[in-house]
């Protein structure tokens, strides 16, 4: 008979079980005295491990800080526990300034599916964040194996989580289509995909779908004050406009003038109902609720609306395009221009930026066409895999 | 360039002097746009954010003249 699967983190050519951890955690429990402040900020996956295991319950806060988020020094006064301990993360800060999220342990693992069993999970994201603290909770939940493949580039990543086995990753859909791209994806028998932290369109799920076709392959909406929202699993993009009516996990959503809007009553954001702008434009389309893009990125372009994300959804359709990245530019004489940077597939070396401006052209109004198309070998990318609209 | 915007965009091609009426080669504002995002790769300068009057170049010898007037070092 073999024993049950037990929980362990490998990197590289390390790996820490089950039983390593709980030494590490008991000594981490002798050092901390219950009410304390700890700050896990050094950016390590087993710290954040050792502090899911020993401080909730223990001490009073527990702060995961991200690489990047400078804090004022911790003011610690000693304070009897009372209460649940309080967890704080932050948020990604793409939309402004990184902010304190007051969570519980609880919260943060409401999405956690226990009975969906041990497999070997690929750790791209940051775990002091919402969406890699997520992976690390369902791992550990399910006594599953943690493979952190932060460092390296994304074909190292790739040929590391081959080699370890991997069965089930979360990931942006922006590092999927750069997965798919290095071409070393071919037969990787994934079960389990998930997309988050951006919007996901078909082409994308689609071309996921063809590429691991035992996978089950789920697009989430989740934010730092609410968590996860919903997931999608039925490979269509968008989500299904019933949830409107009975949001699948109780988290209300509402369309305001265009705009998602989120119940997070916690959130400092939300207004006296609890609800939140999401910034998010959508649109409903039959029985669908489809994302257009963000509001705030909106540009004119010649009198016109244009969302940079409509553009970049259009031009990954093309069959020599693995991604696309749009933005704007001020203009004299139509307001805005937008400017398309493209990666573009290495079996077509020959295609030029005109030739893909003249295709662009065939499929979208003309205010809709960039003015100018660069080629790259890769689009700019925050820590946590989501494209970076300057 | 302006004639290679021309062909990009479907357009016949013209024949240009120096009178030629810009918006007679069938660019619209928007492909004026176009036109000077792509002349600011090539030259390195939009003449028309340095300016701080507006200026509606009708011919393009005016158009030229702009850019002479704002080039740098000039």
């Amino acid at each position: 008979m073999t024993n049950p699967p037990t929980f362990s983190l490998i990197r590289g050519e390390q790996r820490i079980d089950r039983e390593a951890l709980t030494a590490m955690s008991d000594e981490l429990k002798e050092s901390t005295a219950s009410g304390d402040i700890v700050r896990v900020d050094d950016g390590s996956t087993e710290n954040v491990l050792l502090a899911v295991l020993t401080l909730d319950g223990h001490c009073r806060r527990v702060e995961l800080v991200p690489e990047g988020v400078a804090l004022d020094p911790l003011v610690s006064e000693p304070h009897e526990l009372d209460g649940p301990t309080e967890w704080v993360i932050y948020t990604s800060g793409t939309s402004g300034e990184p902010k304190a999220v007051m969570h519980t342990l609880e919260s943060l693992s409401r999405a956690v599916k226990p009975s969906d069993g041990a497999r070997i999970w690929g750790l791209v994201y940051d775990p002091h964040r919402l969406a890699g603290l997520a992976v690390v909770l369902q791992a550990l939940a399910t006594e599953s194996t943690l493979v952190d493949v932060r460092a390296g580039s994304i074909t190292e990543k790739v040929d590391a989580m081959r080699s370890a086995g991997v069965t089930a990753l979360s990931a942006t859909p922006t590092l999927w289509r750069q997965m798919l791209q290095t071409g070393r994806t071919l037969g990787w028998a994934l079960e389990r995909i998930t997309l988050g932290g951006e919007v996901s369109d078909q082409h994308t799920l689609d071309a996921l779908a063809a590429e691991f076709p035992q996978a089950r392959i789920t697009h989430i909406f989740a934010a730092s004050e609410t968590g996860v929202a919903f997931a999608v699993g039925d490979g269509r993009e968008g989500f299904p406009h019933k949830y409107l009516l009975a949001p699948p996990r109780g988290v209300a959503l509402e369309i305001r003038d265009n705009i998602l809007w989120v119940q997070s009553p916690n959130s400092s954001l939300a207004g006296a109902d609890g609800f939140a702008s999401t910034d998010d434009v959508v649109e409903i389309v039959g029985d669908r609720v489809l994302f257009i893009g963000r509001s705030s990125g909106m540009v004119n372009v010649g009198g016109s609306k244009v969302f940079p994300e409509q553009v970049e959804s259009i031009i990954r359709k093309h069959p020599s395009i693995v991604d696309a990245l749009v933005f704007s530019k001020r203009n004299p004489f139509s307001g805005n221009i937008l400017l398309a940077k493209v990666i573009v597939n290495t079996e077509d070396p020959d295609i030029g930026p005109a030739d893909i401006r003249r295709w662009v052209a065939t499929q979208v109004p003309t205010h809709m066409v960039p003015a100018q198309v660069e080629i790259v070998d890769d689009l700019p990318k925050s820590s946590n895999g989501k494209v970076v609209r300057s | 360039m302006l004639l290679q915007l021309l062909e990009e965009d479907g357009m016949p091609a013209v024949e240009l002097t120096s009178d030629t009426i810009l918006l007679d080669t069938g660019l619209d504002s928007l492909g004026l746009a176009v036109l000077v995002t792509r002349l600011e790769t090539e030259l390195g300068y939009d003449p028309f954010s340095i300016m701080t009057e507006a200026a509606y170049p009708r011919t393009l010898e005016d158009f030229v003249v702009i850019y002479d007037k704002y080039a740098p070092g000039s």
